[in-house]
């Protein structure tokens, strides 16, 4: 296991009159990853009085107060926090495999991809499933998760107008980042496939399908395998 | 014990003090959207601040209550009356088995809310009542309700009402308070001085997840794209065509606008009440002061 050496102290500021922004870095890599997730941890169980919600991100965290707790306090208690002493470490990942029919109704975006980026659409299959990829945090909507480490060539631009309702279990290109859609939702990426399998359960919050820091490979599947595997749980 | 829907508003939700603990996983935690009124109603009940209530947007419907129970109205003025008899707001209102309950359109800001003695029954999602509209769950079947739904609601006790409560809580919509905002540094003085001074209008595009307001145009020079970051309620965010949208309570867990202001907490039951074609101003204030106001706020709940 690596130590991470240079952690600097983060940056803290108030957010607003009842929320504060810790930031650890300008830059997105797994070493700052490590420092949100390291955090986050010590920071849910230890103030889980005086903070009603975190949300970590690419390199920074955001807390909630409960109401009733001073800002100015709280700040001066993450200072304290930040300049003890922390042996961060990098953390084994877990890999989620995940199925992926990358075929006809799932996948109305794969041509679109194909054309801009010039590859066939078994380049894009072979591509897309080479990568693996991190889970920084989730956000946005329940249990979608910001994935890193999509092959730049892969890179598309999203739609012009974003579609209405994308189904549960779409994955998709937008830009310079892969995703997937863990429940339907609105979205403007290039939906390239879909898995059948269940990625969000509300019952699953605290050990959820796709957790912060695990790592994600997609492998693909044919039409007939999506079907015998649809709605199946993790 | 049921209420029966005869007759919908425009978008009625059961509501509480909201979901929290789950921003991590990217669940919101959506609640009433004037909480001020919301606990008002509770307290002037004797109920616990958190029983879930039923949240009335612009006009409410009509409702029949199969058992007799006590209910009270709070929030932005509407028209209630029972058998032809206006009731008023603020006051328990005794209900009888049969009695049916009809609420008109707002006459000032966008919702009331209706508690019931020991709240609204509805099975709670990871400790809440509230309703999540993105997931459709939480609250009455994660929707709002419909003709004949039946909402069930707890049985009540004989209470002692206390009379005489003061709630100096202001709910005009003309100014906003607001304090600086993450990103207000990379707006320049030109910027954030049209930001505060200029008027906004509420636009019919806004919604529980963000209030989409015209007005200023509030243009970057160097626009450069944002790391997207945590998502503070209140947040106001500065789209790339300069666009601001109010962060509100249903809002994604994160984004990358960059936020040149955020609303106070003692405001935030404000922009609960604005509707579409509401005009007004943010004030700029000190972290400080925002803080105060928050901490006088809860003071007015804990009598």
């Amino acid at each position: 296991m690596n130590s991470i050496e240079d952690l600097k102290a983060p940056t803290i500021t108030p957010a607003s009159d009842r929320s504060i922004m810790i930031r650890f870095s300008t830059e997105i890599s797994e070493y700052v990853h490590e420092q949100v997730s390291y955090f986050h941890n010590i920071l849910s169980k230890k103030y889980d009085k005086k903070i009603s919600n975190i949300s970590p991100a690419y390199n920074s965290i955001l807390i909630r107060l409960e109401d009733g707790v001073s800002l100015w306090r709280m700040i001066a208690k993450l200072k304290q926090l930040f300049n003890e002493d922390h042996n961060i470490t990098i953390q084994e990942k877990k890999t989620i495999k995940i199925p992926v029919c990358y075929e006809g109704e799932f996948a109305p975006d794969i041509d679109r991809v194909s054309s801009h980026t010039r590859m066939s659409v078994e380049e894009i299959i072979h591509k897309h499933t080479k990568g693996k990829y991190l889970i920084y945090f989730l956000g946005f909507s329940p249990g979608f998760p910001y994935i890193g480490g999509m092959d730049l060539k892969l890179e598309t631009p999203r739609l012009s107008s974003p579609r209405i309702s994308v189904p549960a279990g779409s994955v998709a290109i937008g830009g310079k980042q892969t995703g997937i859609y863990p429940i339907q939702s609105p979205g403007g990426w290039n939906i390239i496939g879909r898995t059948p399998l269940q990625l969000f359960d509300w019952n699953k919050l605290t050990d959820p399908v796709l957790p912060m820091g695990g790592k994600i490979e997609f492998y693909s599947i044919n039409e007939k395998e999506y079907q015998d595997n649809q709605g199946s749980l993790f | 014990m049921n209420i029966t829907v005869i007759k919908p508003g425009f978008h009625d939700l059961v509501q509480d003090l909201g979901r929290f603990g789950y921003s991590h996983v990217g669940i919101s935690p959506t609640g009433a959207a004037d909480k001020a009124s919301m606990k008002i109603a509770n307290i002037i009940l004797g109920n616990d601040l958190n029983d879930a209530v039923l949240e009335i947007t612009l006009f409410g419907g009509t409702y029949t209550f199969d058992r007799s129970t006590t209910i009270c109205l709070a929030g932005s003025k509407f028209p209630a009356s029972i058998k032809g008899n206006d009731i008023p707001f603020k006051k328990p209102i005794k209900i009888l088995e049969g009695d049916t309950l009809t609420i008109g359109g707002s006459t000032s800001g966008a919702r009331c809310y209706l508690a019931i003695i020991n709240g609204f029954n509805v099975a709670e999602l990871l400790g809440s009542s509230s309703t999540h509209l993105m997931s459709s769950t939480g609250g009455f079947r994660g929707r709002n309700l419909q003709k004949n739904d039946r909402l069930p609601y707890n049985k009540p006790e004989e209470r002692l009402f206390a009379i005489d409560h003061k709630f100096p809580i202001d709910l005009d919509r003309t100014i906003i308070r607001a304090t600086p905002g993450l990103q207000f540094d990379i707006f320049d003085t030109v910027q954030q001085e049209l930001f505060f001074s200029k008027e906004f209008t509420v636009s019919h595009q806004s919604n529980r997840m963000g209030i989409r307001i015209n007005g200023p145009k509030i243009l970057r020079k160097n626009p450069e794209e944002m790391v997207t970051e945590g998502l503070p309620l209140g947040a106001v965010q500065v789209t790339g065509d300069g666009d601001s949208i109010i962060t509100f309570i249903d809002h994604q867990t994160t984004g990358g606008y960059p936020k040149i202001a955020n609303v106070i907490a003692a405001d935030m039951h404000k922009v609960g009440q604005l509707r579409q074609g509401d005009c007004f101003t943010f004030e700029l204030i000190t972290m400080d002061k925002a803080e105060n106001l928050h901490l006088e706020m809860e003071k007015i709940f804990k009598q």
